[in-house]
């Protein structure tokens, strides 16, 4: 027996079987691996890379991610340090916080410094030390000398100069090596000044990286609540701000959206139904839709992005619409008791399949966000399609209604639709302006693929992140360089090579600073360098007015231990570029972070494509792989209208195929079209949003070839494109921007869509009986 | 009773460190100046050197800001802003940023204009006209172990600078004149 055959009380019990096996699965899953909501706006355009690279950058990434900076602000120093502390304090006590860091009573003293330094004393030089020798002018070397020791307050010059003469380890130490240059060690505090106020560092860490929702919340809730007791200014900045902020937007919006979206649809159904049981129905099949999404979801995923969610409540428009069609069926046609949706089961069938094949483009994407959103659409459509095609048969058997007249506004909007219809031409009125708008577009090209456009976080947290980078005069960026290397050494002679071309970027404004290994550890051929760059200096006779002051200078050439990493690292300076050297496996690498980039393509281009020296840009780097996605994307659109073709043309005839097809893909252009006025540019978003233009487009037009422009259809395209609009809509509210697009494009599209599906029934259908 | 004579001795032990205090503070109040221009020679004194190194020059005050200018044997410029500390070697160039925070050059403002704040120092009176102070904070006393602050005319003064290695600092300052001309006053802008 086939299928077709099967009997409702059959479909009813297969429905049962295999619902029960989705309701144990996801209680299995609640009490083994509940899934976790992640607010990490970081983590939207996550992609699955593998290697030790890749394993590298994302430690380097997370330890950036689990700092939290704060700065405590009074009129004073002394009051400061009393808020600061309070702070850390409190901040210590809360659960998910671990290493609250203010007070800084480990800081080397210079003599404990200048003592570490000492024996390696000749091998350092500064660069700018260095660059006075090269250049080989005496005097000018005999001015930074005097000028030196002439200072009133530098203790490295009494520290070192007995031991040398030439100053250079003096100079070599006086440099700054805190973090920012905003920042000064007072009181065992990180202390930094800015419009009459002094603000102490308190940094903490948090436990998770990827933080979750209830975590992240609290933590901050709590800091907020700390900060409006006192009557300090409290400035901050870090992740689980960001988080928080994410998170508390994406549940608002979520519940906003879906409660609009529901109460929406509930009155769509009753205006058109006028049953309770069909709003009884259609709510089962959303519930069903979302809970087999889920399922999906947390088989496949131990963490989704709350951005996910948000555009996962676009399943309560779609999923609607298999309940419509069913209810359409059953409730204004003569139908066979036995196998009621006869009529409709290859259509939904097809429909299925062409939004699911829609949604399957997204699974191919290489981003975690696109991945979770189809995966949660798929599953939950196919939720609704088995719950439509296999309960609401046995539901009809069971109550056994006669068919009731089609509510008169629906007549009348399928009259005027049908008039429409009649005026409206394809092939000479619409295409042609589709072709102009489609010119256009390609002529523009306005393509935004940044991803930092496409999430917004509200002026507070941008303000105080501007903030915390204003007092602490902090320009640190993302973007970092990667040097390894099979030995120390190796990395680091690459890092100075790293340093000379930067070097050349800072002279030509490209780049304002940047901190490496190699600025305090210089590699041993370059110690051996300097030595000698040295004693070249003192035989040529440049230390000659330094040593009529001081006395003679005496190099030490003979064989001595030079600085290494193993005994560097266990210096008091090199304990503070500590996380910037990484070991893993047999390999080393340092990182190089660079301050106030200027011109990020001139950087990324001179560090691009060399050979153990990685360029890392993770925002870049996504970007540069939504570009590709977004290229992709437009030729498996092609390649789907094509397939779409294919099929459409074997069952209808190939010029009812074009104009089926043409209606999406008419649509799909204005949509774009329109969204590019309105925004200025398009985005993926746009993209991914008119790949369910054409799943939509295609279930209308797979429905009004079908069944030609019946009124029992047009209330169903009728109530499918209402129910769409006005979720999409709704999503054109998110302060997200990538939502906001999404939303915009599908609502443009579904408007146009609906309007221009009918032109099929123009056509004569070759098929129509059979089916 | 024995109990209740040494707490009055305690009391007035208080009181007259009290008393102290101010009086080092109002003493200290006369070596103060805000503003004004004037020259200075400086001694510099390594233990294991025989032989000072000597250098003069002129300084500008304007409020916390101070410009010290080297002029012999070898011209450099240290500027003391509120939040850091400024040199350049050459007039042509823009200073560069020496040292970045407030307690240093505040502390170092606060020797060289004689506004001592008592929060700051222990101070003690050597003679009628000296004063000894040693920093209170642990990260200025890798600088200074202490200074003397001396008065030796009405418009001059000798600051010396000890270091915790016995290194000395003997600066004698002369005010010249406590009005700056606008050309005075630019001096001691960033530029």
């Amino acid at each position: 027996m086939s299928y077709a055959n099967w009997r409702p009380r059959a479909k009813a019990l297969v429905w049962l079987a295999q619902f029960s096996v989705v309701v144990a699965v996801l209680l299995w899953i609640t009490l083994a691996k509940p899934l976790t909501l992640n607010s990490d706006l970081s983590a939207i355009f996550q992609t699955n890379q593998h290697g030790e690279l890749a394993t590298l950058k994302q430690q380097i990434e997370q330890q950036g991610v689990k700092t939290q900076i704060v700065l405590v602000g009074q009129p004073s120093l002394a009051q400061a340090i009393v808020a600061s502390d309070k702070l850390a304090q409190q901040l210590s006590q809360l659960p998910g916080i671990v290493n609250v860091t203010h007070i800084y009573d480990k800081m080397p003293s210079a003599a404990k410094i200048a003592k570490q330094n000492l024996p390696f004393s000749q091998l350092l030089l500064s660069d700018s030390f260095k660059k006075l020798l090269e250049a080989g002018d005496g005097q000018a070397i005999y001015n930074h000398q005097f000028s030196m020791l002439n200072q009133l307050a530098n203790p490295y010059v009494g520290l070192t100069l007995e031991q040398d003469k030439t100053l250079a380890m003096a100079d070599y130490l006086s440099r700054s090596f805190l973090p920012s240059s905003g920042l000064s060690l007072e009181a065992e505090r990180l202390v930094a000044r800015d419009n009459g106020m002094t603000y102490v560092l308190v940094l903490f860490e948090t436990q998770a990286s990827g933080l979750n929702v209830n975590q992240s919340q609290a933590l901050v809730e709590k800091i907020t609540e700390l900060k409006q007791q006192g009557d300090s200014d409290i400035v901050y900045t870090g992740a689980i701000f960001y988080a928080s902020e994410a998170s508390k937007t994406g549940q608002f919006e979520m519940t906003l959206f879906s409660t609009l979206s529901m109460a929406f649809m509930l009155v769509l159904v009753m205006a058109s139904y006028r049953q309770l049981n069909s709003l009884l129905s259609t709510i089962w099949v959303i519930a069903v839709s979302g809970l087999y999404g889920y399922c999906a979801l947390s088989l496949c995923f131990d963490e989704v992005s709350v951005v996910a969610l948000i555009f996962a409540i676009t399943l309560i428009g779609i999923s609607a619409d298999y309940s419509f069609h069913g209810l359409s069926e059953l409730r204004f046609n003569r139908v066979n008791r036995l196998s009621p949706l006869a009529n409709i089961e290859r259509s939904l069938t097809l429909s299925y399949f062409t939004t699911a094949a829609g949604y399957v483009v997204l699974l191919l994407a290489p981003f975690e966000l696109f991945k979770q959103v189809a995966l949660f659409t798929i599953a939950g459509l196919l939720g609704a399609y088995l719950t439509v095609t296999l309960l609401y048969p046995w539901l009809a058997f069971k109550r056994g209604q006669s068919p009731v007249a089609i509510p008169a506004y629906i007549a009348r909007i399928n009259q005027f639709h049908q008039r429409l219809n009649q005026r409206l031409s394809l092939t000479k009125m619409v295409l042609p302006v589709a072709l102009v708008v489609l010119i256009g577009l390609i002529a523009s090209g306005q393509v935004n693929d940044d991803v930092r456009s496409f999430y917004s976080v509200s002026a507070t947290i941008t303000d105080n992140e501007a903030r915390v980078k204003s007092i602490l005069s902090q320009r640190t960026e993302m973007q970092y360089i990667l040097v390894e290397g099979d030995t120390a050494q190796q990395v680091l002679t690459r890092e100075e090579q790293v340093t000379t071309m930067l070097d050349d970027l800072r002279q030509n404004d490209a780049l304002q600073q940047y901190s490496a290994i190699t600025q305090w550890l210089p590699s041993i051929t370059s110690q051996r360098n300097n030595l000698a760059l040295l004693t070249k200096a003192q035989t040529s006779g440049l230390f000659n007015q330094i040593q009529a002051l001081l006395g003679p200078i005496k190099l030490n050439l003979e064989p001595r231990d030079y600085l290494t990493p193993e005994h560097w690292f266990n210096t008091n300076l090199g304990a503070i570029f500590k996380s910037q050297w990484l070991v893993q496996d047999t390999k080393y690498y340092s990182v190089v972070r660079l301050a106030g980039i200027n011109d990020l393509a001139k950087i990324s281009q001179q560090f691009s494509g060399l050979e153990h020296i990685h360029w890392v840009d993770k925002a870049g780097e996504i970007s540069s792989q939504v570009g590709q996605f977004r290229e992709s994307l437009l030729y498996i659109i092609l390649a789907a209208m094509a397939a779409a073709l294919a099929v459409f043309a074997q069952r209808f005839g190939v010029k009812l195929a074009c104009y089926a097809i043409a209606s999406p893909a008419v649509a799909l252009i204005i949509a774009l079209g329109l969204s590019m006025m309105f925004q200025g540019n398009l985005s993926i978003f746009n993209l991914i949003a008119g790949v369910l233009i054409l799943a939509l487009g295609l279930d209308y037009s797979v429905f009004y070839a079908e069944h030609g422009f019946e009124k029992t259809i047009t209330i169903t395209t009728l109530m499918s494109a209402l129910s769409s609009i006005a979720v999409f809509a709704i999503l054109m509210l998110s302060s997200m921007p990538a939502i906001k697009s999404f939303g915009l494009t599908v609502f443009i599209g579904v408007c146009v869509v609906f309007i221009l599906a009918p032109q099929v029934t123009k056509i004569p259908h070759r098929n129509k009986h059979e089916s | 009773m024995r109990s209740l004579c040494l707490l009055l001795l305690l009391t007035l032990v208080g009181v007259t460190a009290t008393a102290q205090t101010q009086d080092d503070e109002l003493s200290l109040s006369e070596l103060g100046f805000s503003q004004g221009v004037g020259e200075f020679t400086q001694h510099k004194y390594f233990k294991f050197l025989s032989k000072p190194i000597v250098s003069n020059g002129a300084f500008v005050v304007a409020g916390q800001d101070l410009l010290w200018q080297t002029s012999r044997p070898v011209f450099s410029q240290i500027l003391l802003k509120e939040d850091a500390i400024y040199r350049r070697l050459n007039q042509e160039q823009p200073f560069e940023l020496l040292v970045k925070g407030s307690q240093i050059n505040q502390l170092l403002s606060a020797v060289l204009t004689g506004n001592i704040k008592a929060k700051d120092w222990t101070i003690t009176t050597n003679t009628p006209l000296c004063f000894e102070l040693v920093p209170l904070q642990a990260q200025m006393s890798q600088l200074f172990s202490h200074v003397n602050l001396c008065k030796t005319g009405d418009a001059s003064r000798q600051v010396t600078l000890f270091d915790p290695q016995d290194n000395k600092t003997i600066i004698m300052m002369t005010l010249t004149s406590n009005q700056l001309t606008p050309a005075e006053r630019s001096s001691l802008e960033l530029r």
